[in-house]
């Protein structure tokens, strides 16, 4: 197991290696040269030479790579090209805000999806309309849906503000007021995610003979659903789980938006929007280091879960 | 109601599922009797129904399994009362399954759930029974796996399935199954899976225990080699029928019908070949579709007797073909006499 740990984390850095140089390779030739980007069409070429000079965009690509990368591994991601603040700085103050939602949502939506999809009665009844509210989940755009909590909860019912964020230091209500409609918005796209692919392997699960057999020994079917077939079912949840957490961003992106939260999600729009290189480039490392790190985690929980699965 | 020394009995039993191709009528007005401590084989081709008989006496295809049940299948239980299975609430089956009666499957590699150790597999249905607390529990548990031949039984209770063997984890759900001391074990192929020698190995363990317990087995297989082996009596299924029944003996030495006949001609080649897994083949044709049964006998369009304009319009009912063992056949006397061709 220890092996395996050490194994899979030095194997995740050719790998981090390999994508950011693709992000930025990419990033690059398809933007065309920052300075450029950030001057715009109409700079002088004196401009543009001397805004190269400056942030040495006149190396080579690798080189520029080369001192990238030196400086990330020592949590140095360069300055912003649009607010100039150190764009580590910007990251950091962004992920808590992120994280916080993101864990929110996906522990309310883990729990509603696996705990609704078992309990027998809930499971048969809801069939059906589980179906529909998955693919509501999933497919209702999340804007949409924030949009429409905003308008019954802020701007009919008066209850909740529309947007921004307080963070914990405000007062604990304070800080929940701004909080449950991102994590609300949110959850209800996990939900689905996670609904669909617990109900898959619990449908699956429920077709292997333990679970005859644990009916066969006058079990009943809460305590066949519960303790025989939920354990089984839950590990591909755990896997989404964990990429989910990796991603981060992923899903923040429009909740960030919509609610006006400052986290990395939306730190990532607008760093598109700005074309602001190094913002970019330090969120799509953050991204892939998540995934793999989470993908890790989620493997090591398995085994828990499940002491069939060993790692050699 | 059923007699004193009867522990089950079984009145025109149907089982009938609703599936897309339409009605299937798997079990078809079955009736038979256990009486207490007895062994009773059940045995017949794939798609008999033998394991849909099984599961309806367990109370296991009710809604859930969305079959329609029919008829009565009475049960003595340990209290001396007797009740209809196909009459109790969910809660009441749930009090006879596991305890009263208990059942073992096919297939021993996924009976037992991967998630859980033996230990708390075994237990599980003691504390649920029994009301007993962990500690007596184990105990019980131990003894139960010490008495079934397993070495190490401490080891053992502290496994996950998947460290053990086939032929263990057969012998753990034979632990599972007596935990609770059922009167009645229902036995589903257990051995269909498993190696000869391991086989051989099950089978001598189900009938030591069935010696300690005075335990009455229903024994479900394909292999006719099994049922010699085990004695008492036999029935024997043709597309959700009975078609014979009888004591072992008496029906292995006179078999009445057609189909029994020609299941026992392929007996001796089965032994010489070895083939514990070859299914029952040995008869020209297939078993009837079960959505679209023969009507008369179904067992005409494969029956060498089969006479024109009666097997094929008049259902045989079971009639006694001396001492006791029955038979479903139109023309028995005729054969049995020599005068059928
Ligand atoms: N849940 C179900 N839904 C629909 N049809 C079923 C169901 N269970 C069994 N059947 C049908 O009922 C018939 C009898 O099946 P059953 O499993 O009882 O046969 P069997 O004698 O146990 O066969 P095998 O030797 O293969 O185990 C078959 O035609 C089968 O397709
Ligand atoms: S009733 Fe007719 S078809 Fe059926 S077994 Fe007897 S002889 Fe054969
Ligand atoms: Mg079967």
């Amino acid at each position: 197991m220890l092996t395996m740990i050490v194994r899979r984390l030095l194997l995740a850095i050719p790998t981090i290696i390999a994508i950011t140089a693709l992000l930025f390779f990419s990033v690059t030739t398809i933007l065309g040269s920052p300075a450029g980007m950030m001057l715009g069409q109409d700079a002088s070429t004196d401009a543009i030479a001397a805004l190269n000079a400056r942030y040495g965009f006149d190396r080579p690509a690798i080189m520029q790579y080369g001192a990238w990368i030196a400086g990330a591994i020592q949590g140095d991601f360069g300055r912003s090209f649009t607010t100039q603040q150190s764009v580590a700085r910007a990251i950091a103050d962004c992920i808590p805000v992120t994280l916080e939602m993101t864990l929110w949502s996906i522990l309310l939506a883990t729990t509603a999806a696996v705990i609704l999809n078992t309990i027998p009665v809930a499971r048969r009844a809801l069939a059906g309309a589980t179906t529909a509210v998955n693919l509501i989940g999933i497919t209702v755009p999340n804007f949409m849906l924030g949009i429409s909590l905003i308008f019954l909860f802020s701007v009919w019912l008066g209850w909740l503000p529309s947007t921004g964020w307080a963070p914990w230091s405000d007062g604990v209500a304070e800080h929940l007021k701004r909080i449950i409609m991102p994590v609300l918005t949110l959850s209800a796209y996990y939900f689905g995610v996670f609904s669909i692919v617990y109900r898959a392997e619990y449908r699956d699960v429920a077709q292997r003979m333990f679970i005859q057999v644990a009916r066969a020994k006058g079990l009943s079917e809460w305590m066949v659903a519960f303790k025989h077939a939920l354990p089984n079912a839950i590990l591909p949840v755990i896997t989404f789980v964990g990429i989910t957490i990796g991603q981060l961003t992923g899903g923040a992106v429009v909740t960030e938006t919509v609610f006006s939260m400052p986290g990395t999600g939306r730190l990532f729009v607008s760093a598109i929007a700005g074309h602001d290189f190094p913002v970019m480039l330090a969120i799509g490392m953050l991204i892939v280091t998540g995934v793999i790190l989470m993908n890790l985690l989620a493997d090591i929980a398995y085994t828990i879960v499940n002491p069939q699965i060993r790692f050699d | 109601m059923i007699e004193p020394h009867k522990l089950l009995g079984v009145r025109d039993l149907s089982v009938r599922f609703a599936t897309e191709a339409g009605p299937v009528l798997a079990v078809d007005r079955v009736s038979f009797d256990i009486a207490r401590g007895e062994t009773l084989a059940l045995v017949g081709e794939s798609g008999s129904g033998k394991s849909t008989a099984a599961l309806s006496l367990m109370g296991l295809l009710g809604a859930a399994g969305g079959a329609t049940l029919s008829g009565r299948i009475d049960l003595r239980l340990k209290n001396g009362s007797t009740h209809d299975i196909n009459r109790l609430s969910a809660r009441e089956l749930r009090r006879v399954r596991g305890n009263e009666m208990a059942m073992i499957f096919q297939d021993p590699m996924s009976s037992l759930n991967p998630v859980y150790t033996i230990e708390s597999q075994i237990c599980e249905a003691i504390i649920l029974h029994q009301k007993t607390a962990w500690p007596a529990a184990r105990r019980r548990a131990l003894e139960l796996l010490h008495s079934l031949g397993i070495p190490n039984p401490e080891k053992c209770m502290t496994s996950f399935p998947h460290q053990l063997s086939g032929g263990m984890r057969q012998r753990v759900m034979i632990a599972v199954a007596l935990s609770c001391e059922p009167r009645l074990l229902i036995a589903d192929e257990p051995t269909t899976a498993l190696d000869v020698t391991i086989q051989a190995q099950i089978i001598e363990l189900l009938k030591r225990v069935q010696s300690w317990t005075g335990m009455a087995i229903l024994f479900i297989t394909h292999n006719l080699g099994l049922v010699a082996e085990l004695g008492g009596r036999v029935i024997v299924m043709y597309a959700g029928r009975v078609v014979e029944q009888g004591k072992v003996a008496e029906v292995f030495s006179h078999p009445c019908m057609p189909y029994t006949q020609a299941l026992l001609r392929s007996l001796p080649r089965l032994r010489r070949a070895r083939a514990p897994r070859q299914r029952l083949q040995a008869i020209p044709g297939n078993v009837p579709s079960a959505v679209d049964r023969p009507a008369g006998c179904a067992f005409h369009p494969r029956c060498g007797f089969a006479a024109k304009g009666m097997c094929d319009t008049r259902l045989p009912a079971l009639e006694d073909c001396g001492g006791g063992h029955l038979a479903a056949c139109l023309r028995w006397r005729d054969i049995a006499s020599g005068k059928a061709a």
